[in-house]
């Protein structure tokens, strides 16, 4: 079995985390700029499971 | 100039990669799943990438799409924490034993399958596969075909009355006396589907949570993210350590992935609901095709 260093298990789980965070930010952003230039709250579009 | 990845010695495209995380996210935001269940047979199927690695990878990339996904369900109150914090314990448990059974069976080696040698591995997880996304296409092809209002809400399910050990309150849904244990069960159960075949366990999760405890449909949705998370976390942890996770890859998709499920939810609301459910259907039978495709032609 091949052995991988702790530090790549780390970032394995780290970076795809903070991309996450990013996304969740910037496209929050993003859904706000939008809606005021609209002009009016479109509300949250249903929240994705991810868990699916 | 070829943009390709190497992963485990097959040269895959990256445009290609980028397209396939992109049609897997646009048909996840549209649906409001992460679409994990499809991704990672894709993978298989249309790149050639061996199982382990696609299983892995496929979670790898999971703990990046289900981390917008806690922020969001925790930005609007969705979901009832108890049930994540029981299910906890056992479902990093079972995602332990899900990440040393796929090594155990990747060691296993190759059995003969009319005359053709076949990976051990290959015949559990794709057959599991097909069995659990044929399930999955006649769950929603079922729904499609009911009123809207039933899917609103299923009152008092089977398993929110069974009587046993220490029972625990859900206020969220609400539901009262609901059996520690049996949630905790269930966390076990998830977890190992999760570290096996590289997926949320969201997708066998939801209908118990709807059909089983009679949670409403958003309360359901909201429930099993921090537990989503922690096993997509440490089940990559553990098939890193093992050398099934390749980082690019799973970078390359969740790009994909993440920018095109907006535009995906974003045509939800055009869309109507028992349409939307039987086109699903229709793209989950499509990829139980491709999976028993690939594996006859393995076997053939």
């Amino acid at each position: 079995m091949k052995q991988t260093p702790l530090v790549y298990a780390f970032a394995c789980v780290a970076l795809p985390a903070v991309w996450g965070v990013l996304m969740y930010y910037v496209f929050g952003l993003i859904q706000r700029r939008r809606e005021r230039i609209v002009g009016r709250t479109t509300g949250d579009p249903p929240p994705i499971d991810y868990s699916i | 100039m070829r943009l390709a990845l190497d992963v485990s010695g097959h040269a895959v495209p990256i445009p290609g990669l980028v397209a396939l995380g992109a049609g897997v996210g646009f048909v996840a935001g549209i649906f409001g799943i992460g679409g994990g269940f499809l991704l990672t047979p894709l993978l298989t199927v249309v790149f050639g990438i061996p199982l382990p690695i696609a299983i892995g990878s496929g979670l790898c990339q999971m703990t990046g799409t289900g981390t917008s996904a806690l922020l969001r369900h925790r930005a609007i109150g969705q979901g009832e924490i108890r049930f994540d914090v029981l299910m906890l314990a056992g479902s990093l448990l079972g995602v332990d034993a899900g990440a040393r059974t796929v090594s155990y069976l990747a060691a296993a080696g190759f059995v003969s399958l009319a005359g053709h040698r076949v990976t051990v591995l290959r015949i559990v997880i794709e057959g599991a596969y097909a069995v659990l996304l044929l399930g999955i296409a006649s769950l929603f092809w079922r729904q499609s075909r009911g009123r809207a209002d039933d899917l609103e809400y299923v009152r008092g399910g089977p398993l929110a009355r069974v009587a046993l050990g220490p029972r625990v309150d859900l206020p969220s849904v609400p539901l009262r006396g609901v059996s520690a244990i049996l949630i905790a069960e269930i966390g076990l159960a998830m977890g190992f589907l999760s570290g096996v075949l590289g997926i949320g366990g969201g997708v066998a999760l939801m209908p118990v949570l709807i059909y089983g405890f009679g949670f409403p449909i958003r309360q359901a949705s909201g429930t099993g993210i921090v537990v989503l998370i922690a096993t997509a976390a440490l089940g990559t942890f553990e098939h890193a350590l093992r050398g099934n996770v390749d980082l690019r890859l799973s970078m390359v998709l969740l790009v994909g992935a993440s920018v095109s499920a907006q535009f995906g939810a974003l045509l939800t609301h055009r869309l109507e609901a028992m349409t939307l459910r039987r086109v699903f259907a229709a793209v989950v039978l499509a990829t139980v095709v491709a999976v028993a495709w690939d594996l006859a032609a393995s076997v053939g």
